[in-house]
């Protein structure tokens, strides 16, 4: 039974790399009895990274947001503000004072490199010239690195901005002012697929 | 090898202006759609360019923390109720219970019952959609979102177990950008609801948006009353004429110091433009889109309140404890600017002379910001039985109780 035993010897070194992921995988996930602020910053280590950046494309990374941003955000999800079936059973049952203490612990993370990889040109100048025109450096600051309230966009993960920008489209995620619901107002599906683009890649 | 300046037939001129054209075409329904909504009269100034609404973190301050409010003297400024996420429309049950609305952040109606000595809050609604307008009459609470309005009925009886809403109106257009609301029963008994423009300068269409209407309690018989008003978030009736006054929060991005934000009344039901988006505070066209249009053929005014002032809750002072000076004046809470890099907030009074003319505005309860920053920011005023007039700061999380002489 192939991969089935015990790591030993040579085999094992090579099976181990898919076994680390998948404890990652099993390790994220609300964790039920992340009762101390240790456990729960533990539990958003073990899906948005031990430093911030997630391995998976569908999970955001949280390193160096503002502390506003984030404690907002856990709010949302406390409050079930924000649908997401995960996050909102890790916030269930956060204090006050944990939403500030981790989002403390948050915004110390160093914030993501952009997006690695091939990129079209062409589609880096349609983003920007989006990013320009509904003039998001105002709020997220010139080089995207948000401030206060207003997230770090920079280098965020391009699937996770995308859905971001349709949530608000939708009025399915509220933000602390109608500014994003403005923001994005009218722009249609490859003007948004353009945008998130552009801002993952950002350096 | 074809020559590459021709192809198949086509010049190269014809080719380029076919592109040139097609190019235009493109470039000016870009610059429509862009204008249209987020862009428009954004300076490209460096300072305003740092500007953003501002938020207080999702906990309400500490009642050892709160702002130190100051109000004139023989008033008393103290804290009625700490703890109220969000806290922001007031109105008042028949037995005495506060209801306190919450817009962006809380989405909950929070009950204030009990006296002095064991006061306490209630959440009687969670999960609503920006839910700050509420009123109240003959024992039902009345809750409106963007979306719709309903009705919790006998809800002073009910606090611990709120009643399924009744939908009283849902032709609302639902939109975010200033679709939250302030309602609330006129003396004529019918339910006054404002719908904002849904952007910060445009030309919505004008029998959806920009108005305040009018609608039977049932939600029936719906007329306009006002037009050109680009966003209030306050109202009232005044006492002896029943004419609607309203604040109106003008547009961003005009200057540091303009527009000013008006209060307004309304002497012609149905009749009355209030200018927007044509004219700013009965002063001057807007800058794109008034071309053409004079302030001269809109309502002016009653009162400038203040470089994007924000004044949102208003009401004429009926009661009888405040000295005379105060009876028939209005208190207007003065939200504060965001869209300003100087920054004020406060509750100011309207003093009227016997004509309804306004014929001073000052501040009234300070003490909101400090070093350029804000400790707190009022949105509602409430006048209440005995005369005492409650505020709320949604920044702080926080009612305020204002009383005079004993």
């Amino acid at each position: 039974m192939a991969g089935s035993g015990l790591p030993g010897g040579a085999r094992g070194l090579v099976a181990s790399a898919p076994l680390c992921l998948l404890a990652a995988v099993l390790l994220c996930g609300p964790a039920a009895l992340a009762q101390t602020l240790q456990d729960k910053i533990a539990a958003c280590a073990a899906c948005h990274g031990e430093n911030g950046q997630s391995l998976d494309p569908n999970i955001p990374h949280i390193g160096g947001q503002p502390k506003l941003a984030v404690m907002y955000q856990l709010f949302f999800y406390r409050e079930g503000r924000r649908k997401n079936p995960e996050m909102n059973t890790v916030a269930k049952d956060m204090s006050d004072a944990e939403l500030d203490a981790i989002a403390e612990w948050v915004s110390k993370l160093p914030p993501p490199p952009p997006a690695g990889g091939p990129s079209e040109p062409a589609r880096l100048l349609q983003g920007e010239a989006i990013a320009n025109g509904r003039q998001c450096g105002t709020c997220h600051n010139p080089d995207y690195s948000g401030r206060e309230q207003m997230p770090r966009i920079a280098g965020q993960r391009e699937g996770y901005l995308l859905k971001s920008f349709k949530d608000y489209q939708a009025g399915a995620r509220v933000g602390t002012q109608a500014a994003m619901a403005e923001a994005v107002r009218g722009l249609n599906d490859a003007e948004l697929a353009d945008l998130a683009y552009y801002l993952a890649r950002f350096r | 090898m074809r020559p590459l300046h021709t192809m198949g037939g086509l010049t190269t001129a014809s080719v380029l202006s076919a592109c040139l054209l097609a190019g235009t075409i493109a470039f000016a329904q870009e610059q429509k759609k862009e204008e249209e909504f987020w862009e428009k009269g954004r300076p490209k100034n460096p300072i305003a360019a740092k500007m953003a609404p501002v938020a207080a973190p999702p906990v309400p301050t500490p009642a050892d923390k709160l702002p130190v409010l100051k109000a004139p003297p023989g008033f008393k400024v103290e804290v009625y109720q700490s703890g109220i996420l969000d806290a922001r429309g007031l109105r008042r049950g028949d037995k005495g219970t506060v209801f306190v609305s919450s817009l962006f952040v809380a989405g909950k109606i929070y009950a204030i019952t009990g006296g002095k000595e064991k006061r306490e809050v209630k959440t009687i609604a969670s999960g609503l959609g920006l839910p700050n307008g509420i009123e109240y009459r003959d024992g039902s609470l009345y809750v409106a979102t963007p979306k719709q309005i309903t009705r919790y009925d006998k809800i002073e009886d009910n606090l611990d177990k709120p009643p399924t809403p009744v939908v009283v109106y849902d032709k609302l257009p639902g939109d975010i950008p200033h679709g939250w609301k302030f309602i609330k029963f006129g003396p004529d008994g019918k339910l006054y609801v404002p719908v904002g423009a849904p952007c910060n300068v445009c030309e919505p269409d004008a029998e959806k948006y920009a108005q305040i209407f009018r609608i039977n309690a049932d939600g029936s018989g719906k007329e306009i009353v006002a037009r050109g008003v680009r966003n209030t978030v306050g109202f009232d009736f005044h006492p002896r004429t029943k004419e609607l006054w309203f604040t109106d929060n003008q547009r961003d991005w005009l200057a540091e110091d303009m527009p000013l934000d008006e209060l307004n009344r309304v002497r012609n039901p149905g009749k009355d433009n209030f200018g927007f988006p044509y004219c700013h505070s009965g002063l001057m066209t807007d800058p794109e889109l008034g071309w053409g249009k004079s302030c001269d053929d809109y309502v002016k005014p009653a009162a400038l309140l203040g470089p994007h002032a924000a004044p949102l809750g208003m009401r004429f002072y009926t009661g009888t404890m405040f000295p005379a000076k105060y009876r028939g004046a209005i208190f207007i809470a003065r939200h504060g600017p965001w869209n300003r890099t100087k920054k004020f907030a406060d509750v100011s009074v309207a003093y009227l002379d016997a004509n309804s003319n306004v014929t001073r505005v000052e501040p009234f309860l300070t003490g909101f910001v400090k070093d350029n920053g804000y400790l707190g920011r009022p949105v509602d005023v409430l006048v209440m039985a005995d005369g005492a007039l409650l505020v709320s700061d949604d920044h702080a999380g926080a009612v305020y109780r204002v009383s005079y002489g004993r």
